[in-house]
């Protein structure tokens, strides 16, 4: 491969890639690499249709998830029933397309709305992690000196104790609903993001198109918000969508261990403790939320990866 | 040489307890300073005056920087005091008590957990490619993505309710440990497998094994001489971190699998303000990863040259 190295080293040219890709935009490129990656792919797919089975949970469920019918408590769904009453197309329409939950709540209406908790969880910790973390990393890499060291003192007393423990530690404390779970996990999970920011303004701040913004008379708020942000959006946008089955993942488990959100809100992981007593007869009560969980979970890694790749093409796997 | 290490180790050292105390600090302020008690019930709450003898008698009703100096007094002199929820035992003899159990399982599951991570990458990066090398990557995937609670759940559901070849959990017998091993250990062994086919990959592309291959060695000697040894050094910061991790125990195995570790004190502790322990559990899990940390960093100066601090060669 025949390499053009220029002065500067931000331009260098490989001489086969500018023949084939000269056409096509950088975002482009991306583009076609993200879905030539089939698992990247099939992983949007199923966010899509995860994220919006979420957003149109009260038009997908039966019924509402804390309505319970104590009657009808543990019914199998129509299709599993050992007395075998309906045939395959009707159970879709049933009342309980998959049976009820131990006080009887329908158990297909609780698994769409526990999409949407999953959901609620999954985009809004990421959304505070980068609300904390980035302007901290940011400024840190920036500025650096005073600012720089002050930033790494607290990345190292927050790194002193895992996240998930301060989370739990917090969640226990203080008490634990939605809001909580969301607040806590945010609030002890920014670190990565931080050392991200950091380390891409870091770096970032030595290149020429800064020293150009710089000799130009742009301001140092502006280079950093029209040049160096956009710059470093990629990596960032790729911690961003693997934090979410980390967030996911969070909820769940808190959830499981009776210390995520409160019932009646239906969660995944909580919805697999309950149902775990239960899983010598009604077995697909605790197997469906545990597919559902790691579905989504890969789904989302899929996808953090495939962006990763499709954005950043120099960057090892 | 010698120099420059000692001093670059007192730094980290010093650093760490810097890190610690400061840590201690805010956790013992913040657990004091959320409304309720230890010894608060909502039904038949204690009357004033016991509540009054109870405070005194665990030093309570003082300002609480008092407390907390009390409390460093006595952590300097290994006193750690008594579990509030279980107070016929110090906090010493109830983590000697329980620890032990959480170190079985966690030494057992790193060792079988690194062990095969390796061998899968090393397996998976030489005949890249091919099917062995999809099935590895597969399986590190579903191990990382993956919880452990949900694995967990899995093991015991086929394993247990369905084949009935494994008791569902519990402490004393070999058969007992399967199932939280391989729940527990299949993340790291993702997280490893990982990297050392990463990492095996890039030394084996690399021009020294090229040469080596090229001057006609065999296969053998290129690969523990020249490819396993540069290929197995990166692993040393992978390792490292996650093994504090297991050894304080996971509060989803244990709580699953019933092992009477130390995992389920994490939460037990803060649910019933049990101060002292929560102090404990905190100091022990600060100490092992800034520890682990530390080695870690060590340990790959002394591997690998090039990252030696005050080093001459730079």
């Amino acid at each position: 491969m025949t390499s053009v190295q220029l002065p500067s080293d931000t331009l260098t040219i490989s001489a086969e890639a500018s023949r084939i890709e000269a056409a096509d935009s950088p975002m482009r490129q991306s583009i076609q690499r993200f879905f030539r990656n089939r698992l990247a792919a099939i992983g949007l797919v199923f966010v899509v249709v995860i994220t919006g089975g979420a957003l149109l949970a009260p038009l997908i469920a039966t019924t509402s998830y804390d309505y319970s019918v104590l009657r009808d408590a543990l019914k199998f769904p129509p299709c599993a029933d050992p007395k075998g009453s309906l045939p395959f197309p009707d159970c879709m329409f049933a009342k309980y397309p998959l049976g009820t939950d131990a006080i009887g709540r329908d158990f297909w209406s609780r698994l769409i709305y526990g999409a949407r908790t999953s959901m609620i969880v999954g985009f809004s910790v990421p959304m505070i992690t980068l609300a904390i973390g980035l302007p901290l990393g940011a400024a840190a890499g920036w500025f650096g000196g005073r600012i720089d060291s002050t930033v790494l003192r607290l990345v190292e007393f927050m790194t002193a104790v895992p996240s998930i423990l301060l989370a739990l530690f917090l969640l226990t404390l203080f008490g634990h609903d939605l809001q909580n779970v969301i607040m806590f996990q945010g609030i002890t999970g920014w670190v990565g993001v931080c050392r991200l920011g950091r380390a891409q303004f870091m770096t970032l701040r030595e290149r020429d198109f800064v020293t150009a913004a710089r000799a130009l008379g742009m301001s140092e708020w502006s280079i950093m918000f029209r040049h160096v942000m956009v710059n470093a959006a990629g990596p960032i946008i790729v911690m961003f969508t693997l934090g979410i089955p980390g967030a996911i993942f969070g909820e769940a488990g808190l959830s499981f261990l009776g210390l995520g959100v409160n019932d009646p809100i239906p969660s995944w992981g909580k919805m697999v403790a309950e149902s775990s007593r239960f899983a010598s007869v009604y077995w697909y009560l605790a197997m469906i939320p545990t597919g559902c969980i790691a579905v989504t979970m890969l789904a989302f890694s899929f996808l953090g990866d495939g962006l990763r790749d499709a954005l950043d093409p120099q960057g090892q796997r | 040489m010698s120099g420059a290490f000692t001093r670059y180790l007192a730094g980290r050292v010093f650093g760490l307890l810097m890190v610690i105390l400061a840590l201690s600090a805010v956790v013992f302020f913040l657990m004091h300073q959320v409304p309720g008690g230890p010894f608060t019930f909502d039904k038949q709450p204690l009357p004033a005056e016991q509540m009054a003898n109870i405070n005194r008698k665990y030093g309570l009703d003082q300002p609480v920087y008092v407390q907390y100096f009390k409390w460093l007094w006595a952590i300097l002199h290994f006193d750690f005091g008594i579990p509030f929820q279980s107070p016929s035992e110090t906090v010493v003899s109830l983590v000697q008590r329980a620890w032990p159990v959480t170190i079985i399982v966690g030494v057992i599951t790193i060792t079988i957990s690194y062990t095969l991570g390796i061998l899968f990458g090393i397996t998976a990066a030489v005949w890249q490619n091919s099917w062995i090398d999809r099935v590895v990557t597969f399986v590190a995937t579903l191990g990382l993505t993956l919880p452990s609670f949900i694995i967990g759940f899995l093991l015991v559901y086929f394993l247990s309710v369905k084949l009935r070849w494994l008791p569902t959990g519990g402490w004393g017998t070999p058969q007992q440990l399967i199932m939280p091993v391989i729940a527990y250990g299949l993340g790291p062994m993702a997280i490893v497998a990982r990297y050392t086919r990463a990492s095996m990959l890039e030394v084996l592309r690399s021009e020294y094994v090229r040469l080596a291959r090229a001057r006609g060695l065999p296969w053998h000697r290129v690969m523990f001489r020249y490819t396993l040894r540069n290929a197995l050094v990166p692993l040393i910061t992978v390792l490292g971190p996650s093994i504090p991790d297991v050894l304080t125990g996971s509060i989803f195995i244990e709580g699953m699998f019933s092992i009477p570790g130390l995992g389920r004190f994490f939460t037990s502790s803060a649910q019933f303000r049990d101060y002292p322990m929560i102090m404990a559990m905190m100091l022990m899990v600060a100490i092992l990863w800034g520890a682990t940390y530390i080695i870690s960093d060590v340990l790959y100066g002394l591997a690998d040259p090039r990252m030696r601090v005050g080093g001459e060669v730079r």
